[in-house]
């Protein structure tokens, strides 16, 4: 993902705060936007302050200047559902045997993963939202079915 | 009269708490929208019922994108919790912290090690 320039970050900031801020409190932080590094990181806890929290959406992308712009290098998404303490996450950074991969985290509902590391695709920061603001509100336990584990070569391809 | 009375819980909703009733004022108790929104989630009934609306002007909200919701099928919503208290009384939603720290030097490293996992206990 790259957006062409500072006002198209800011943009894409704005964007991202209104719609997690319908979702309850959100806090976010935005690290190094006048040096060649860029982090923004944005968390929201759902429901909103005083009521018991249910889920956790955390949002994390590491930038680099490209030209005027900025480039999406790195990035975590990831959704924590409290009740039945799982988790469903979208990363791309690097793993121990592959330079920045693509990847997936589940941790099931009331059980353990079936491996640390799973296949996926790139996503985009709202469609990884999407996805977790409706596991959210259907509140449909996290079985992690339809993941396959990943296995990287040390060029972060998958073997 | 009969009329005004039906409107009472819709006004109290509002922050209303006084109607007048054969020619009599009855003060109704203010209600705190901010802990009397207890639900995760409403439907567009709901909304429609605590906003003293119509459901079909809280569907067009909803489509016009003043109203954020989550579609669940092709006639189904839920709103959040947020939303809701947004509508109705949006001088009572906090608003998001943004923290700008815009010389800090960014360590692309940290972006390799996992979120703490499980949920740590408070």
């Amino acid at each position: 993902m790259r957006l062409r320039d500072d006002h198209a970050f800011e943009q894409h900031k704005a964007r991202i705060s209104a719609i997690l801020d319908d979702l309850g409190d959100v806090r976010a932080e935005d690290s190094g936007k006048r040096e060649s590094l860029r982090r923004f990181e944005i968390e929201v806890d759902a429901p909103r302050s005083p009521m018991t929290v249910r889920a956790r959406f955390r949002y994390l992308g590491w930038w680099s200047r490209d030209g005027r712009g900025w480039r999406l290098d790195r990035y975590q998404y990831d959704y924590f559902d409290r009740v039945s303490r799982a988790r469903l996450a979208y990363h791309r950074h690097n793993l121990p045997r592959g330079a920045n991969t693509l990847h997936a985290h589940c941790e099931p509902s009331g059980g353990r993963s079936l491996a640390r590391h799973f296949r996926a695709y790139e996503v985009d920061l709202l469609e990884a939202h999407e996805e977790f603001a409706m596991l959210y509100v259907i509140g449909r336990p996290i079985t992690c079915g339809g993941l396959r584990p990943l296995q990287v070569t040390e060029e972060g391809a998958d073997a | 009269m009969v009329r005004l009375g039906r409107l009472a819980p819709c006004l109290d909703n509002f922050g209303i708490v006084a109607i007048v009733r054969n020619r009599e004022v009855v003060q109704s108790p203010p209600v705190e929208l901010s802990t009397a929104l207890t639900q995760p989630f409403y439907s567009p009934a709901e909304v429609a019922r605590l906003a003293g609306l119509h459901p079909a002007t809280i569907l067009s909200y909803i489509h016009a994108g003043r109203l954020y919701a989550i579609k669940l099928s092709e006639r189904t919503y839920r709103i959040p919790n947020k939303a809701v208290l947004k509508l109705l009384a949006p001088e009572l939603a906090t608003p998001p912290r943004i923290i700008e720290r815009p010389y800090a030097k960014v360590d692309l490293s940290e972006a390799d090690r996992e979120p703490e996992w499980p949920w740590p206990e408070e």
